[in-house]
C-alpha cells in the first residue's frame, strides 16, 4: 500500500469517526460553557485531575494534564464545587448567561495527607470512571516508602503495585503484565525516555523533586498513546513556583540533589532547575590505591521554563540530560539520555484545548575496552524528533473528545563497533537505521447514564523504514544470501497498525464498580536485550522486513469495591494478553557486535494472563496496601522447546507486596514493606558430554529452571520538620533488606576451588542489609 | 560486566557477596553419545561410544563397554562393530556408496541410540587464497578455499586447516551452499593464524550431509560462544535419536598450500 493511500485512509477514518460522534450530539442554544484552569494557590502550578462538579445538574468535569477544564451547562444558576485531593474545596455560585472563563486557585488543606501514597485513580470517581489498570502516584508521599540507599525512586515505588514487577534486585526496569522492559513507553514531558535507568538500573532517571505527575497505564490505555505493546508511563515535570523563589534539596548515602525554582515574571512564567550527582566514586580510592582509575557515578539535570502569554496561550520548554559512567580496569561503560520538548497550549475556545509538542530524545550508550595494543568501542543508541498535535474537545458534560496526530522521525544507531590498533583506527560494523512513525487517533469519553460510562477510540499508526540501508535475506541457517541496497529516504518497508481501544464501567452500587477494557497496541521499535539490566549491549532496533511489528491484544475485567466510605478499597483485576510477533533469540544467538543482529532473532507469539488483587487502607493513622499478582507469561517460538509454550524471562507466577505506613505522632511516621516474588525463569545445563575432546553442555529446556524466590523486608522512619517554618526539613532513616536475605542477582557455574574437577553453582548477591539516612530540606 | 557490577555494588555498599548454592539440576538420565564420523574410502571405521555426565561433576561420563553397534545400508547390508578397547569400537571392510543412506544403531542393553546419514557427492578443492589482515603490526591471515560445487543438490561443507606442526584445528568452519550455484564457491576459514613464509598449509574439505553440517555449525557456535555474548543457551543439533552426538559419512578432499 503506498504512502499517499495510507495517509488518505487515515484521514478518512478520523473524519468519519468525528462525524459520527459530533453528528449524534445536539448542542442546545440555551447551554453555555464555563472553562478555565485550576491552580495551587501557593505555587501557582496547575492541578492535574482536579474536579469541578455542578450540584444543580449533578454533572462535572476534571482538569487535563495542563490543568484546563471545560464544563457545558444549561443557562441559569449553578453551584459549582471545585476540589482536589489535599486541597480545600471551593464553591462558586454562578448565573450562567454566556460562556465564561474562570480560573480558580485552591488552598492547600491544613490537614496533612495521611491517606494516599499511590492511588489507583482519582478519589472521587473511582467506582464509576472507566479507568482500568491505571496507577497514579502522589509524589509528595514518596518519602514514606523505605527504599534502597534512601533514594526515593518513582519506578521502585511503582513496582509495589499489582501487575508491575521488578526486573531484578534494586532495578528501575519493570515488567508490566508480562511485558518486558522494552515494551513500556516511558515519557517525560512528551519526550520518549529510552533508558529510564541510572547505574545499570539501580535508580531511575526521574528525580522526584522535579516530577509533578506520574501515571502508569497497564490497560485501558488512551488512544493518544502508542508505540509500545505493554504499558505507558507518563511522567510530567513540575512547572516551578510562579509566586516565589525557593530552594530544596537533599543529602543521602550516595547522592545529593538540589532544586531551585521561582517566577520569571510573577504569576505568568516560572522556572525550575534540578540536579543530582552521586558521590560514591569518592570512596573508590579507599578500596585500594590502584582503584583510583575506576569510576562509578551518574548525574542528571532537569530544567523547565513556562510562560503564560495570556489566558489562551502558554508555552513550556523542558529539558533533561543525564550521564552514567562506569569503568573498571580496561573496561568502561557510559550512557545517557538527552531530552527536550517545547509545548504550546492554546485554548482555542471554551470547548477546544490544543497542545502542540515538539520533542527531541536521544539515548546513547558506549562500551569500551582499552589495552596498550588495541581497543574497541561499541556504540548503540537512538534519536527521535517528534511533532504532536493533541486536541481536547469538551463537547458537552457527557462527551469529551480527544484527537490528534503524531509524527516521529527515528534515527537508530545499531551496534556500531569501532576497533583501533596501534597502527591506526579501523572502523567496522557501522549500522544506522532511519524510520518514520505516524499516528492519528480519536477517542470519546462518554457518560452514557448515571451508572454507565464508556471510553472508546481508535488509533491508526503507520511505520516506514527508510534508507540508506541494506536489507538482507537469510537462509534457514541465518546466513545472508541476498541483499538489497536502498538510497537515502527510500522506503524499505511499511507497516500499518489498526489499534482500537475501549473501556466501560458500570456502577453496580455507589460503592461497587465493574469495569472492562480492550486494547490493541502496536510496537515498531524493539529493545533487543540479553540482560535484565540496561546496558549498552541492549539495542533499539526498528521493524524491518525480518522484524515484524509486535502488537498485543489485551482484555481486562475489573471489580472495584469501596468499603467503609473510602476507608478501604478492594480491587480485583483479571487480564489476558496476547502478544503477536513476539521476539526471542535464536538458539545460541549472539547480539553483541553481530553485523546482522536481526538474523539472531526468532519470532512467535506470547501470552500473559493473571489476576491482580489489591486491598488498600487509605485513611487513618495506619495506611497501606497488600498487592498480590498471580500470573503466567509464556512464549511460543518455533525451534525453541520443541515449539511449545515456555516461561518468558519475565514470568513471575507469584508477586506479593505489603506496604504499611503508621503515623506515630504528628511529626513521626514509620513504614515497612515486604516483597516476595517467584524467581526468574532461567536456563541451566543439566549435563555435558565429550565430543572431539571438547566438553559440550546440554540443556533440557529453555527457561526450565527458576532462580531462588526473592523476598525482602524494608523499614523506614521519618521525622518531619516543624510546620510553617521558613526552613523545613525531613529526616528519613531506611533499612533495606532488614533480615539480610541474600537474594540471587545471578547464578553462574564455575569449577570448585575446594573440590577440583567438579563444578558448583555460585550465587552472586548484591545487597544484604543496607541502612541509610536521607536529609531533605526546603526554604 | 560482572566486574563492573562488583565494583558498583562494592563501592555503594561494600557488601556484595558470592556463595555456593545447591541447584537441583535434573541430571539423572544419562544418554549415549555417538561420535561416528566416517570418511568414504576408509576401510577401517572406528568410533567411541560414551555417555553423558552430570554437569556438576564427572560422575557418569565415560566409555560404554559391551555395547552392540551396527550399521545398515538401504539394501540391508549390515556391519557389526566390535569393541577393541574399552568404549572404542571398530568395523572393517564396510564401504559406502555416494547417494546411499546408512543407519547406525547402538545399544548398551538399557539405552538405544539411532541415527542415519546419506553419503553426499564429493566436492573438490579448486584453489586456495590467503587474505592478509594487519593488526598491531603483525600480519594475520584468513584462508579462503575455493571449491567446485557439485550440482544440483544443496551442498554442505566443513573445512579444517593444519599448518606448520599444528594438527587440524578444531575451530573449523561449517558452511552450507544451498543456492545450488554449481560453480566455484568460497569456504572461508576464519582466522587461520599468523603464518610465515614457507609454511605449509594443509586444508581439508569435508562434503557432508545436512545433519552433519547442522551439528558442526552449532558445535562451533557452542565452542566459540562466550557466556556474556549469547542471549540464549542452546543445544548442539544432533541427528542421534535417543542420544547425543553425530553420525555422518563424509567425502574428504585435501589441498596443500605453501605460503610464499
Amino acid at each position: 500500500m503506498s504512502l499517499p493511500i495510507i495517509r488518505f485512509l487515515l484521514g478518512t477514518c478520523l473524519a468519519a469517526f468525528l462525524t459520527v460522534i459530533v453528528g449524534n450530539q445536539s448542542y442546545g442554544q440555551n447551554e453555555f460553557t464555563i472553562s478555565g484552569s485550576m491552580r495551587d494557590s501557593v505555587s501557582g502550578e496547575e492541578l492535574i485531575g482536579a474536579s469541578v462538579f455542578d450540584l444543580t445538574t449533578k454533572s462535572g468535569a476534571s482538569t487535563n494534564i495542563y490543568g484546563f477544564y471545560s464544563l457545558t451547562l444549561p443557562a441559569g444558576k449553578h453551584s459549582l464545587v471545585y476540589s482536589y485531593l489535599g486541597f480545600d474545596s471551593d464553591t462558586l455560585q454562578i448565573n450562567l448567561k454566556q460562556n465564561i472563563t474562570k480560573t480558580l486557585a485552591l488552598q492547600t488543606s491544613n490537614v496533612r495527607l495521611e491517606d494516599v501514597i499511590i492511588k489507583a485513580t482519582k478519589d472521587n470517581d473511582r467506582v464509576s470512571n472507566t479507568d482500568v489498570g491505571i496507577v497514579k502516584m502522589d509524589i509528595k508521599e514518596l518519602n514514606a516508602i523505605p527504599v534502597l540507599f534512601g533514594e526515593k525512586d518513582i519506578l521502585n515505588a511503582l513496582q509495589l503495585m499489582p501487575g508491575i514487577s521488578s526486573s531484578g534486585e534494586g532495578k528501575a526496569g519493570f515488567f508490566v503484565r508480562g511485558g518486558n522492559v522494552g515494551q513500556n513507553l516511558v515519557l517525560l514531558d512528551e519526550a520518549t525516555v529510552y533508558n529510564p535507568s541510572h547505574l545499570l538500573g539501580f535508580f531511575s532517571v526521574f528525580n522526584s523533586d522535579a516530577v509533578k505527575d506520574v501515571t502508569l497505564y497497564k490497560s485501558g490505555i488512551p488512544a493518544e498513546f502508542g508505540g509500545r505493546s505493554s504499558s505507558v508511563l507518563d511522567v510530567h515535570m513540575r512547572d516551578g513556583n510562579l509566586k516565589k523563589y525557593s530552594v530544596s534539596g537533599g543529602l543521602g548515602l550516595i547522592s545529593a540533589r538540589l532544586t531551585a525554582e521561582g517566577p520569571i515574571v510573577k504569576n505568568k512564567g516560572s522556572f525550575i532547575v534540578t540536579g543530582r550527582r552521586t558521590y560514591m566514586d569518592l570512596f573508590i580510592p579507599l578500596l585500594s590505591p590502584e582503584s583510583k582509575v575506576n569510576q562509578v557515578y551518574f548525574y542528571d539535570f532537569n530544567a523547565k521554563l513556562n510562560y503564560r502569554i495570556n489566558e489562551k496561550h502558554r508555552v513550556f520548554l523542558s529539558g533533561y540530560y543525564g550521564h552514567d559512567a562506569l569503568s573498571f580496569g580496561n573496561e568502561d561503560i557510559n550512557w545517557g539520555n538527552a531530552l527536550g520538548s517545547f509545548r504550546w497550549n492554546w485554548v482555542v475556545n471554551e470547548k477546544l484545548f490544543s497542545n502542540t509538542s515538539l520533542a527531541f530524545s536521544q539515548y546513547e550508550a558506549q562500551k569500551g575496552y582499552n589495552s596498550p595494543n588495541s581497543d574497541y568501542e561499541l556504540r548503540s543508541g537512538i534519536m527521535d524528533f517528534t511533532l504532536k498535535e493533541d486536541l481536547n474537545y469538551y463537547l458537552n458534560p457527557k462527551n469529551t473528545l480527544r484527537f490528534g496526530v503524531h509524527e516521529t522521525f527515528h534515527v537508530y544507531s545499531i551496534s556500531k563497533l569501532e576497533s583501533r590498533s596501534v597502527d591506526g583506527r579501523t572502523s567496522q560494523l557501522p549500522k544506522d537505521g532511519y524510520a518514520t512513525e505516524t499516528a492519528i487517533y480519536a477517542s470519546n469519553e462518554q457518560k452514557i447514564s448515571k451508572r454507565f460510562n464508556a471510553k472508546y477510540g481508535l488509533r491508526l499508526s503507520m511505520f516506514n523504514r527508510l534508507g540508506p540501508d541494506i536489507s538482507y535475506t537469510y537462509n534457514a541457517y541465518n546466513l545472508a544470501t541476498d541483499s538489497t541496497r536502498y538510497r537515502p529516504l527510500q522506503n524499505m518497508v511499511s507497516y500499518f497498525g489498526f489499534e482500537p481501544r475501549a473501556s466501560i464501567s458500570y456502577a453496580v452500587t455507589p460503592s461497587i464498580g465493574l469495569k472492562a477494557s480492550y486494547q490493541r497496541m502496536y510496537q515498531y521499535t524493539h529493545l533487543i536485550s540479553n540482560s535484565t539490566s540496561s546496558t549498552p549491549n541492549d539495542l533499539w532496533m526498528p521493524s524491518s522486513s525480518i522484524i515484524k511489528p509486535q502488537f498485543s491484544d489485551q482484555f481486562t475485567v475489573s471489580y472495584f469495591h469501596d468499603v467503609l466510605h473510602g476507608m478501604l478499597d478492594i480491587s480485583v483485576e483479571g487480564y489476558y494478553k496476547i502478544l503477536h510477533n513476539a521476539i526471542d533469540y535464536e538458539n545460541g544467538a549472539n547480539i553483541v557486535s553481530h553485523p546482522n543482529v536481526e538474523s539472531q532473532l526468532a519470532f512467535g507469539i506470547g501470552r500473559a494472563y493473571g489476576v491482580e488483587f489489591l486491598i488498600r487502607k487509605t485513611r487513618g493513622k495506619l495506611t497501606g496496601w497488600i498487592a498480590y499478582t498471580l500470573s503466567r507469561t509464556e512464549r511460543k517460538i518455533a525451534g525453541i522447546n520443541n515449539g511449545g509454550y515456555y516461561p518468558a524471562r519475565q514470568d513471575r507466577p507469584h508477586d506479593l507486596a505489603i506496604v504499611i505506613n503508621y503515623k506515630v505522632a504528628k511529626r513521626w511516621s514509620i513504614s515497612a514493606n515486604w516483597v516476595y516474588y517467584t524467581g526468574n525463569a532461567v536456563t541451566f545445563p543439566v549435563g555435558y558430554y565429550i565430543f572431539n575432546n571438547r566438553s559440550v553442555p546440554f540443556f533440557t529446556s529453555k527457561n526450565g529452571y527458576r532462580m531462588p524466590d526473592y523476598h525482602r523486608l524494608d523499614l523506614g522512619v521519618t521525622l518531619h520538620g516543624k510546620e510553617n517554618k521558613k526552613f523545613h526539613s525531613d529526616w528519613t532513616l531506611s533499612i533495606y533488606n532488614v533480615y539480610s536475605r541474600l537474594n540471587a542477582y545471578s547464578i553462574s557455574y564455575q569449577e570448585s576451588t575446594t573440590n577440583p574437577g567438579t563444578v558448583e553453582a555460585v550465587k552472586f548477591s548484591l545487597f544484604p542489609v543496607v541502612p541509610s539516612i536521607n536529609w531533605s530540606f526546603k526554604f | 560486566m560482572k566486574n563492573l557490577l562488583l565494583l558498583l555494588a562494592t563501592v555503594i555498599s561494600f557488601i556484595s557477596c558470592e556463595e555456593v548454592v545447591d541447584i537441583n539440576l535434573h541430571d539423572g538420565n544419562q544418554q549415549l553419545v555417538i561420535n561416528a564420523q566416517f570418511a568414504v574410502g576408509n576401510d577401517s571405521l572406528s568410533m567411541p561410544l560414551t555417555t553423558t555426565g552430570r554437569f556438576t561433576d564427572a560422575a557418569g561420563i565415560g566409555p560404554v563397554s559391551n555395547a552392540s553397534i551396527f550399521i545398515t545400508d538401504q539394501n540391508g547390508n549390515t556391519g557389526l562393530f566390535s569393541e577393541t578397547t574399552t568404549g572404542q569400537y571398530l568395523l572393517v571392510n564396510y564401504g559406502f556408496v555416494t547417494g546411499n543412506t546408512y543407519s547406525l544403531s547402538a545399544t548398551d542393553g538399557v539405552r538405544t541410540a539411532h541415527a542415519t546419514s546419506t553419503v553426499p557427492a564429493k566436492a573438490m578443492i579448486d584453489s586456495v587464497q590467503l587474505e592478509v589482515i594487519q593488526l598491531s603490526g603483525f600480519d594475520f591471515y584468513n584462508v579462503h578455499v575455493y571449491t567446485v560445487d557439485p550440482a544440483p543438490e544443496a551442498n554442505y561443507f566443513r573445512s579444517r586447516l593444519s599448518y606448520y606442526h599444528f594438527p587440524f584445528q578444531e575451530s573449523s568452519n561449517a558452511i552450507a551452499d544451498v543456492l545450488n550455484t554449481n560453480g566455484v564457491i568460497d569456504v572461508p576459514i576464519p582466522y587461520g593464524g599468523s603464518f610465515f613464509h614457507g609454511d605449509t598449509l594443509t586444508i581439508e574439505l569435508w562434503s557432508m550431509d545436512e545433519p552433519g553440517f547442522q551439528f558442526y555449525r552449532t558445535f562451533n557456535q557452542a565452542a566459540n560462544s562466550h557466556p556474556s555474548s549469547s542471549a540464549s543457551p542452546f543445544n548442539v543439533t544432533s541427528n542421534v535419536l535417543g542420544g547425543l552426538g553425530l553420525f555422518t559419512i563424509y567425502q574428504r578432499d585435501e589441498y596443500t598450500y605453501i605460503v610464499d
